[in-house]
């Protein structure tokens, strides 16, 4: 159809509602019956055309809704525009084969899904039945169909394989339980379509054999070991019964040689013997022995209780030693401390007499020295007293020397007043030396009574200090006689301390040997009670022995030699 | 005599009759196994391995929707 001629067609809308041509717009249709007189010619072929574009689009509105069977109305096919009347054609046709193929197509579907979904459950056996007019849609049946069958053919023949696989398994695995359960008769199948079940039965069969054949040969293997076990059973047997009779003191018994070739059987039927044979004779040695044995406990026993009787007198004996070595102990303890202490105060007092007499030595030396000052000073004294008479001669010639100068001198003023001026002042000189001379002669006198007074004094002095120095040596005389008497009083100490320090020591060493003696006899008493008690022991021991040796005899008396 | 029971619905060939298989050595003869399944080869598949072990198939009931259970004699 041309665009000018193209008309626009609202599906969806009622093909009732009357469509303006010329614009498209709906309007509303004019009752033909009631109004076609009315009508004009054009009018008229504008009504028709109206009608069959209306009858035209229902058609395809109502295919397009699904209604395969519609057709254009005959009016339409009879209309009498041309172009209108070809559409109406042309649109009835397309509907008819548009249609049937649709119809060919979902019908088609709908089985395919239907066939398709038992498949899916597992079901190959149904097919496509319905018949095509559309080749397409049948060929498409044909092939869906070909490959169902193959399908399940490859299916079948799979679980045929699957099948041949677990029966051949099965009838395996049931031969297997069987052999499990001793059955070895049982034959696992060992022809097959399948090879390796084939194998398999071949393999379970020969395992089966092979256990079968160890079996048996393990159950000989038994036999022959029951056998040799009842046999040496019955040896055994022989030799318990004679054992037995051993056992109870019958000696006289002997095991014979034994039916069996186990060498231990044999060798213990052949210790038996040397046994038995051993056991006479250390019987007939038992019984003499104890014998000998009671006789020796008896005496062993008398024997004790004199040791016992001995032992209560030394226990007796050491407690009292010990009591009066306990009591000289501490006494002689006493005395080490007293002697301890007598030369502790000796020691004491022997330093303080030796202070005293080394005090006493210092004063003799000062008393010493002072001796030797006063007789240094009584010395010097005396040297002093000629000094002073020396001086005092001195003196003397000063003094004549003096006398004669005043009389030079006065000879000189004499002979100088007779000399003129010159001699005046000669005369002056002569006058002065005289003046001078009288001075010496005055001053010497003065100095010889000083001097005078100075030897009486010295004299004095030196009488008392001679006084002094035999009084000092009477007092130095005295201190060495106290002296004396001290060294010897530090010489009686020294003897004393030593005497008591040696004391001391050997009371100390009496102590401890004393000491020791009494953990001695201490000792000894513990030592004479653990006699007595082991003695006590022996002594149960003893009776015990005779007890024992007595059963000893009674049972080698069982014995039957 | 007592009757084992074994489930082998939603098992596809041929695993129900290796399940029966399996527990088969555990029953004594003369006893009655029960067997379900709802494999499209079931039925046909136990007949087989009936067959082949020497088993008697007492009964076969339908129960619907492709199921079967199998009585078998031991």
């Amino acid at each position: 159809m041309a665009d000018n001629n193209k008309v626009d067609i609202d599906l969806d809308s009622d093909p009732d509602d009357e469509l303006d041509l010329g614009t498209g717009n709906k309007k509303t249709p004019k009752k033909s019956s009631s109004s076609s007189a009315e009508y004009t010619s054009a009018e008229e072929t504008s009504m028709e055309m109206a009608l069959a574009v209306a009858d035209i689009h229902n058609a395809v509105h109502q295919f397009m809704k699904g209604d395969y069977s519609v057709k254009v109305s005959k009016d339409t096919l009879n209309c009498k525009i041309d172009l209108l009347k070809d559409l109406a054609r042309l649109v009835n046709d397309t509907i008819a084969n548009t249609g049937g193929l649709i119809k060919e197509l979902n019908l088609g579907i709908t089985e395919f899904a239907s066939i398709l979904k038992k498949v899916q459950k597992g079901e190959t056996s149904s097919r496509v039945e319905s018949t095509f007019d559309n080749a397409g849609i049948q060929e498409l049946k044909k092939l869906i169909n070909d490959i169902l069958t193959a399908f399940e053919e490859k299916i079948e023949e799979n679980n045929k394989n699957s099948m041949e696989l677990a029966l051949g398994l099965s009838e395996n695995f049931a031969a297997l339980n069987e052999i499990s359960k001793g059955n070895y008769k049982i034959k696992a199948p060992e022809k097959s379509e399948n090879e390796l079940l084939g194998k398999l039965g071949e393999l379970i069969n020969r395992t089966s054999l092979e256990i079968s054949q160890k079996i048996t040969e393990v159950e000989n293997l038994k036999k022959k070991e029951e056998e040799k076990r009842k046999i040496l059973q019955s040896s055994v047997n022989n030799i318990l019964t004679k054992v037995n009779l051993i056992s109870e003191g019958n000696l006289n018994v002997k095991v014979e040689s034994q039916n069996t070739d186990d060498d231990i059987i044999v060798e213990l039927g052949k210790g038996i013997n040397k046994m038995v044979g051993n056991l006479k004779t250390l019987i007939n040695q038992l019984k003499s022995t104890v014998s000998e044995i009671t006789s020796s406990s008896s005496e062993i026993a008398s024997t004790n209780e004199e040791i016992i009787l001995k032992a209560n007198e030394e226990i007796k004996l050491a407690s009292e030693a010990s009591t009066t070595v306990t009591e000289l102990t501490a006494s002689i303890i006493q005395v080490a401390e007293n002697a301890k202490k007598v030369y502790q105060t000796a020691e004491s007092n022997q330093g303080s007499v030796k202070e005293g007499y080394e005090y006493l030595g210092k004063t003799i030396e000062k008393v010493r020295m002072t001796n030797d000052v006063v007789d240094n000073t009584a010395t010097n004294l005396e040297k002093l007293k000629d000094s002073a008479e020396q001086i005092h001669e001195i003196l003397k010639i000063i003094n004549k020397i003096s006398e004669k100068i005043d009389l030079l001198a006065l000879n000189a003023a004499i002979e100088a007043s007779s000399v003129g001026e010159g001699g005046k002042r000669f005369k002056v000189v002569a006058e002065e030396m005289r003046r001078l001379a009288d001075n010496s002669i005055s001053s010497s006198q003065q100095i010889g009574d000083v001097l005078t007074n100075i030897q009486k004094d010295i004299s004095d002095g030196v009488n008392m200090m001679n006084s002094n120095a035999q009084e000092v040596r009477g007092i130095m005389d005295e201190i060495n006689k106290t002296g004396d008497l001290i060294k010897n009083i530090v010489n009686v100490f020294d003897e004393t301390s030593n005497l008591m320090k040696e004391v001391s020591l050997s009371t100390d060493q009496q102590a401890k040997a004393s000491a020791m003696f009494s953990n001695v006899i201490k000792k000894v008493d513990i030592s004479a009670n653990e006699t007595v008690r082991g003695i006590k022991n022996s002594k149960i021991a003893i009776e015990r022995f005779i007890e024992v040796s007595d059963n000893l005899k009674e049972l080698s008396e069982k014995f039957k030699v | 005599m007592a009757t084992h029971v074994i489930e082998a619905k939603g098992l596809n060939c041929p695993q129900p009759v290796l399940k029966l298989a399996t527990k088969a050595i555990e029953i004594p003869a003369g006893d009655l196994c029960e067997v379900t399944g709802d494999c499209p080869t079931f039925e046909k598949d136990i007949r087989a391995w009936c067959e082949r072990m020497g088993k008697t198939i007492l009964e076969i009931i339908d129960e619907g929707e492709s199921s079967r259970r199998v009585k078998i004699q031991f």
